[in-house]
């Protein structure tokens, strides 16, 4: 080990003395290299960003190596490396390049470096191979690492936009004091219903709603996993005090829930959301009545003449028409 | 986060047993729901332990698959005197009512993989799984 | 948990049980103890048990949930368990527990409003009568 491990640390020494004495020149050469390989996205970072890119990997190149002491690409010397490497892969990762464009960026440096290194070894071909292969090993480690944290960043970036996208599908509203509604649409599939199970009954503590009015009117299909998510939503409502209403229950999920064994006396069903409103009304001891009804109640309640509740009844009634006129006028212009 | 080893002793260990393993999911970075699913597991099966067989232990692990998956692995064992019926014990319930019954069917619900091994004479090791999401 | 004590208020007839800790064992039962000795002490009619800071229910705890009710009932006292959460809820329907014979509700306010004769307050049927009498005013002033 110890034999290898001094042999290692001359391996890269030349290749430091190169990045140290040729700096400037060798930073050149890398990025006419890159332009001139029409790989480079000019639109997606500008010039001087890249310059500055370049700049830095050099330099913490050679730092690393020389204080890596023949080290791989593992060991700490490299932790600095490694975490601006993972820094610019994800920022071309958001900016849209491909992995292969990623990975090429680095593994170019071979390209520019070793014609240079070959010209300072002339001569000591043993030394020039040696160096050669380390500094190569080093340079494919690198660039699998930039491949990888790409990787891993659009993943990333995707995971996100699924879950903004989940929750701006299903958004739970509130219809009325202690009512909420929760519009289900497009195929659930197991996550989304476990997360609008969890999102739902959030809202429901959040809002202090006792009734929920789920419409799957939007809903095509159901199968087994998605039906007992949504019993599972039902009972944990049920647990928590409050209750639920399904609405929008087409012939064909309703076929599929009898024949999956789904027991629907268990859970209060509406064809239409606006059922499920009124029964949710209904519920909490409210009732939708005309405006004439209401006044004729009132009038009767308070004590008021037959004449009065009559004029009252008028002046409700043009009060509306006020206010449809209002809209209407406002929708012309 | 390496692995820990919680002993259950007697009825408080339960509770510490439980906290643990809240304590380290949500430092594992699993969401509140699973971490409420683990410390309910926990209480569950730790509790058999202490009924069953008086005293045993909980070993936590962290877990990786090779696809970059990230786990708690919980393992509780005892030197008990062991499940003569699993088949059985895997299908008693609460439904049974008073109080009867291990209550194993429930705690498979709340993972994603459950395995159950027993020798009468000799004791019990449950072993389960729950995958962060 | 023998230092926490679980306090057991009483607001009108109904004795109020805010559980703030997580409970072991012994303290689960010395609790369902103290709140049937504190029914046949006052002769409470209803029990209020909070959950709304408890992250973990099990099977233990919810059979005593369980016991408690029937067993209030027992001493014409109604129980209501408040503000579960959605959490404990999940994990509950999981279990496979159905809280038998207990009346769950959302919040305390629901909880007041399931348990309102035994707390002396208003009800909804003067609620009602003034809501009328208001639209009455406004009916007169117009």
């Amino acid at each position: 080990m110890v034999a290898e491990n001094t042999a290692q640390t001359q391996d890269t020494s030349h290749v430091v003395n190169l990045l140290v004495k040729r700096h400037d020149e060798i930073i050149n050469l890398w990025i006419k290299d890159r332009l001139e390989s029409g790989e480079f996205r000019d639109e997606l970072i500008p010039k001087k960003e890249l310059r500055r890119q370049s700049q830095q990997i050099i330099d913490m190149l050679a730092r690393s190596l020389k204080d890596s002491e023949g080290a791989d690409f593992d060991s700490a010397s490299f932790d600095e490396m490694r975490s601006f490497l993972n820094e610019i892969s994800h920022a071309r990762a958001v900016k849209g390049y491909t992995p292969l464009e990623n990975a090429t960026y680095i593994l170019s440096l071979r390209n520019t470096l070793l014609p240079l290194l070959a010209e300072e070894l002339e001569g000591n071909a043993e030394a020039l191979v040696r160096e050669m292969m380390t500094f190569t090993k080093l340079l494919d480690k690198m660039g699998l690492v930039m491949v990888e944290n790409y990787i891993r960043s659009r993943e990333e970036i995707i995971r996100q936009q699924r879950e903004d996208m989940m929750e701006l599908s299903t958004p739970v509203i509130k219809v009325w004091d202690k009512i909420l509604t929760m519009p289900i649409i497009g195929t659930l599939d197991s996550r989304r219903a476990q997360l609008m199970m969890e999102a739902l009954l959030q809202k429901i503590v959040e809002s202090g709603s006792t009734i929920a009015i789920l419409d799957i009117t939007g809903v095509k299909t159901m199968d087994t996993l998605v039906a007992n998510h949504l019993i599972k939503t039902v009972t944990a409502a049920r647990l928590m005090g409050a209750r639920c209403i399904l609405t929008g229950v087409s012939p064909a999920i309703a076929q599929t829930m009898v024949q999956l064994g789904i027991d629907l006396t268990q859970i209060t069903t509406r064809a239409q959301m606006a059922d499920g409103i009124k029964l949710a009304l209904e519920m909490v001891g409210r009732a939708v009545v005309s405006a004439k009804a209401l006044s004729q109640i009132s009038s009767a309640a308070s004590g008021i003449g037959k004449t009065s509740s009559e004029k009252i009844a008028t002046k409700f009634a043009a009060q509306g028409a006020a206010i449809t006129d209002n809209n209407n006028q406002r929708e012309i212009k | 986060m390496g692995s820990r080893s919680i002993a259950l002793e007697n009825e408080h260990d339960i509770i510490v047993a439980r906290s643990e393993v809240r304590l380290m999911a949500a430092s594992l970075g699993f969401r509140m729901i699973d971490q409420t699913r683990l410390a309910t597991v926990t209480s569950e099966l730790a509790r058999n332990v202490i009924k069953y067989a008086g005293r045993g232990r909980l070993i936590a692990q962290p877990t990786d698959v090779p696809d970059g998956r990230a786990g708690l692995r919980l393992i509780f064992e005892d030197k008990g005197p062991g499940i003569k019926n699993i088949d059985d014990a895997m299908r008693d319930g609460f439904t049974t009512g008073r109080g009867l019954g291990k209550g194993l069917p429930g705690s498979r619900r709340l993972v994603d993989e459950f395995r159950i091994e027993s020798e009468v004479g000799h004791g019990t090791r449950v072993t389960i799984v729950r995958w962060k999401t | 948990m023998e230092g926490s004590r679980i306090p057991i208020l009483k607001v009108g007839r109904v004795l109020i049980v805010p559980i703030q800790v997580d409970m072991d064992d012994q303290t689960v039962m010395h609790l369902q103890e103290r709140i049937l000795s504190e029914l046949e002490r006052t002769g409470a009619r209803g029990v209020l048990i909070d959950i709304s800071l408890l992250e973990m229910v099990d099977s233990f705890i919810g059979r005593v949930l369980s016991d408690i009710a029937a067993m209030a009932r027992i001493m014409d006292a109604r129980t209501v368990v408040v503000g579960m959460q959605p959490a404990v809820a999940i994990t509950l329907v999981e279990l496979g527990l159905e809280l038998k014979g207990v009346d769950t509700v959302l919040n305390v306010d629901e909880g007041i409003r399931l348990l309102r004769g035994e707390f002396d307050i208003a009800d909804e049927d003067e609620e009602s009568d003034r809501e009328i009498a208001g639209i009455g005013e406004q009916i007169n002033r117009a």
